[in-house]
């Protein structure tokens, strides 16, 4: 049985799961075939990740190793409990959003709208959570700087901008690959749409460029979506 | 064993949206001690912040894992395939689904009450007439206009329906500058531009403020209270009066009847799960029409063994949704002037526009006898810029990143502006088109779930179709560089009614001409599922009326 979402006349859009990637059709080329979340569970693809990342000394494996409260900006709105990436995933998130939403003299850049952020305060979401995202994006910056690694002899953040579009480019000719930067894009488009509240969209920056206007009174302490939830 | 706790009053409503919310207030205004039952929890104008968010989280209703209906559509083979689906559920808060209204508050007509009389049988559709008229609902129509609050303008116009007001009882709202474009070129084209009424304050009204022009209207909770949810407009201040009590979060599985047959008390699940029992002498259920079908379905006894009011088997028959179509103009910024760009980017007021040239066909060419026709409303979508930009991640499959995404999402905001219209049909009864309990699916308290089957009929299409080709002539009269449209088969998610149809005979009807369920003496149905058809407009403003309507018809017995 599926689960369908249908139109609403005279209604706003409701989040549909179409604009996450199904699940079931993750499967990396660089892996033995297996999806998204059988290979999150198995304990052969733990262990490869394992390998994966112990090739790769400047990453670290542990999501929660350590304090990097300096390296990403102070929300005032809303707090991060716990941090889900590492200081280096962040660098290399950085690197990857600025890549796929870049400063390129027309609007605001990843940076601008303060997606990773944004994203470590996405990644506290239940929804989010249950979806599995955490682990997805963990892991996929591992396989991109192996990719990176294995044709540039260099991870991704330290490529050059044209390299890192060309990593970027033979990522998403994978099915798996498009998954997984499609959920970064996910991210990248709430931090630029969302009330500025929730951490992105720094000074409603992403709405001037869109000329949109948001909507009065703005979310506040205590009468977000999440404390209705 | 712990005994059940019960609780009395004089009248149980379940449900407090559009149908329960006048019972309530009526009755309790008359004197009567009533208590609402609501599933969801009390939230009112502090809590409803403009954050998309909200509604892309489903926050204030019902989530897919707690409670579902099955879909069964047709697979267009002949066959129906099912799914499950959250998409019915419109508000889980007191005030239900009229928190999240556009409030298009149009009345119906006359021929819509006399729907079989006035233009014959349809072969394959379960068309009736209606066993009061329009002249019936008139004064409720009036009464609703004034009590929860119409704004709006009368014109004269070939199908405007009588009225014993000469206008409606709060001036318009504030129009944005389309409006003016659409008036000249519906008048270049000989149609009638209407100012749509709408159920949203255009002044003070007590202690409801009028609307703030936030732009962010449709499915966004109101933050002034000038839309007129059953919440606002009434249960608020019938809960003030101190006769009505609204007991939230109470999910109500079976109604429970005497050896006669009717009704004597409810059952619901509390908050933390406990079985209570209301004890009434009077029960009005007003889930919305999927779900009242469903109690009425789940609450079998020994008097009534295949649900309540079943003995003919009509609970849950002739539901129908609303047929119709959508369609949109879209104008190229770079295209006009500055002033005219100015005026289309202006954001806050209202497009309030509607045309019912058509609303009865009389056209040889297109059907060989008059019919009945439709509605076009012209009114914007909320916003959603999240939900926009999400969907430009693709292009014909492919991901899009990087400048070329940055310039498309510019594009879209910045170099041209969508304007949309909405065509509202009748979706035609049909034995295809009805609610059941499903065998297998269950909700979080074990009950079973309602079975929707939507099956639509090829005429609501044709309808349809003849309709959405006049709001793209339109568009294209208005100057817009691209106008398309598409008539729906699917089911809306809201708008739906029907299902408990009522009528004088019980072998064809659920509920008599006072909305009581047939075979009981004491228990009613006041949302919208007493409608034979919708009408060729959102049916709000209709179950607001009738439900005004009921309470009247309950005084008289009390």
């Amino acid at each position: 049985m599926k689960i369908v979402h249908s139109k609403s006349a005279g209604d706003a859009h409701y989040l549909s799961k179409s604009e996450k990637p199904q699940i079931s059709s993750f499967k990396p080329h660089w892996t033995t075939g297996i999806n998204r979340r059988d290979f999150i569970k198995s304990s052969l693809a733990v262990s490869l990740l394992a390998n994966m990342a112990a090739c790769k000394p400047n990453i670290s494996s542990n999501t929660n190793a350590k304090d990097t409260t300096k390296l990403i900006s102070d929300i005032p709105t809303v707090k991060i409990e716990k941090y889900t990436f590492s200081e280096d995933q962040h660098l290399d998130l950085d690197a990857i959003f600025m890549c796929l939403f870049p400063d390129d003299g027309d609007g605001p850049s990843a940076n601008d709208l303060n997606v990773t952020t944004y994203l470590e305060w996405a990644m506290s979401d239940e929804r989010n959570i249950d979806d599995g995202d955490p682990e997805f994006i963990a892991k996929g910056i591992g396989w991109l700087n192996q990719l990176s690694n294995d044709n540039i002899g260099k991870i991704f953040r330290e490529a050059t901008l044209k390299q890192q579009n060309e990593l970027i480019t033979e990522t998403v000719g994978s099915e798996a690959g498009k998954n997984w930067v499609s959920i970064l894009l996910y991210y990248v488009v709430e931090a630029l749409t969302l009330d500025p509240f929730y951490g992105g969209n720094t000074n409603q920056v992403g709405w001037n460029w869109l000329e949109h206007q948001g909507g009065f009174p703005h979310p506040i302490q205590g009468k977000t979506y999440r404390d209705f939830s | 064993m712990k005994s059940l706790k019960v609780i009395k009053c004089d009248v149980c409503v379940v449900g407090s949206g559009v149908g329960g919310g006048p019972v309530a207030s009526e009755l309790a205004k008359a004197g009567h001690k009533v208590i609402v039952l609501e599933k969801g929890g009390w939230f009112n104008e502090q809590d409803f912040k403009k954050d998309e968010m909200l509604g892309r989280r489903r926050v204030f209703r019902s989530q897919l894992e707690d409670e579902r209906h099955v879909l069964a559509e047709p697979n267009g083979d002949g066959e129906f395939e099912e799914s499950t689906t959250s998409q019915f559920w419109g508000g889980n808060i007191v005030g239900g689904a009229s928190n999240f209204m556009s409030a298009y508050f149009h009345r119906l007509k006359p021929q819509d009450f006399k729907l079989l009389t006035t233009f014959g049988a349809i072969e394959g559709a379960n068309i009736a007439d209606w066993p009061i008229s329009y002249e019936d609902l008139e004064p409720y129509y009036t009464k609703v206009e004034n009590i929860v609050g119409v704004s709006g303008k009368i014109v004269n116009h070939p199908h405007l329906e009588p009225r014993s007001t000469p206008d409606y009882p709060y001036p318009p709202l504030p129009e944005h500058p389309i409006a003016n474009w659409f008036d000249k070129a519906a008048n270049k084209l000989g149609f009638h531009p209407l100012p749509m009424a709408r159920g949203i304050l255009s002044r003070k009204k007590d202690n409801r403020n009028p609307c703030e022009l936030s732009g962010y209207c449709g499915s966004y909770g109101c933050h002034s209270g000038a839309k007129a949810s059953s919440r606002a407009s009434l249960l608020d201040d019938a809960v003030k009066g101190g006769n009505c009590e609204v007991i939230t979060h109470a999910k109500v599985y079976h109604i429970n009847t005497d050896d006669k047959g009717n009704a004597i008390s409810v059952n619901y699940y509390d908050i933390n799960g406990e079985a209570v029992e209301v004890q009434a002498k009077k029960i009005i259920i007003a889930c919305y029409s999927i779900e009242s079908s469903r109690l009425l379905l789940a609450s079998t006894s020994k008097s009534h063994p295949n649900g309540i009011g079943n003995q003919h088997n009509q609970i849950g028959k002739n539901l129908h949704c609303c047929a119709g179509g959508t369609g949109h103009g879209v104008f190229d910024l770079d295209k006009l002037p500055q002033d005219k760009q100015a005026e289309l980017k202006v954001r806050g007021p209202f497009f309030n526009r509607a045309l019912q040239d058509w609303y009865t066909i009389d056209d040889k060419e297109a059907f060989d006898k008059p019919v009945k026709g439709g509605t076009i409303d012209f009114v914007f979508d909320p916003p959603s810029p999240t939900s926009d930009v999400m969907d430009m991640r693709y292009d014909d499959g492919e991901l899009l990143w990087g400048s070329k995404l940055k310039q498309n999402i510019k594009s879209k905001f910045t170099q041209s502006k969508d304007f949309k219209f909405e065509v509202f049909c009748d979706w035609l009864p049909t034995d295809d088109c009805n609610v059941t309990l499903d065998h297998y699916e269950t909700d979080k308290w074990g009950s079973p779930v309602a079975k929707v089957k939507v099956g639509f009929h090829q005429h609501d299409l044709k309808v349809a179709q003849y309709i959405v080709d006049k709001g793209v002539e339109v568009m294209k009269g208005m100057g817009a560089d691209e106008a398309y449209g598409n008539v729906w088969s699917d089911p809306t998610s809201n708008l739906i009614a029907g299902g408990l149809r009522f009528g004088n005979d019980p072998k064809t009807s659920a509920l008599d001409v006072n909305c009581r369920v047939h075979g009981t003496n004491n228990l009613y149905v006041s949302d919208g599922s007493f409608m034979p058809n919708g009408g060729s407009v959102t049916p709000t403003f209709t179950i607001y009326a009738n439900a005004f309507r009921v309470a009247d018809k309950i005084l008289e017995t009390m």
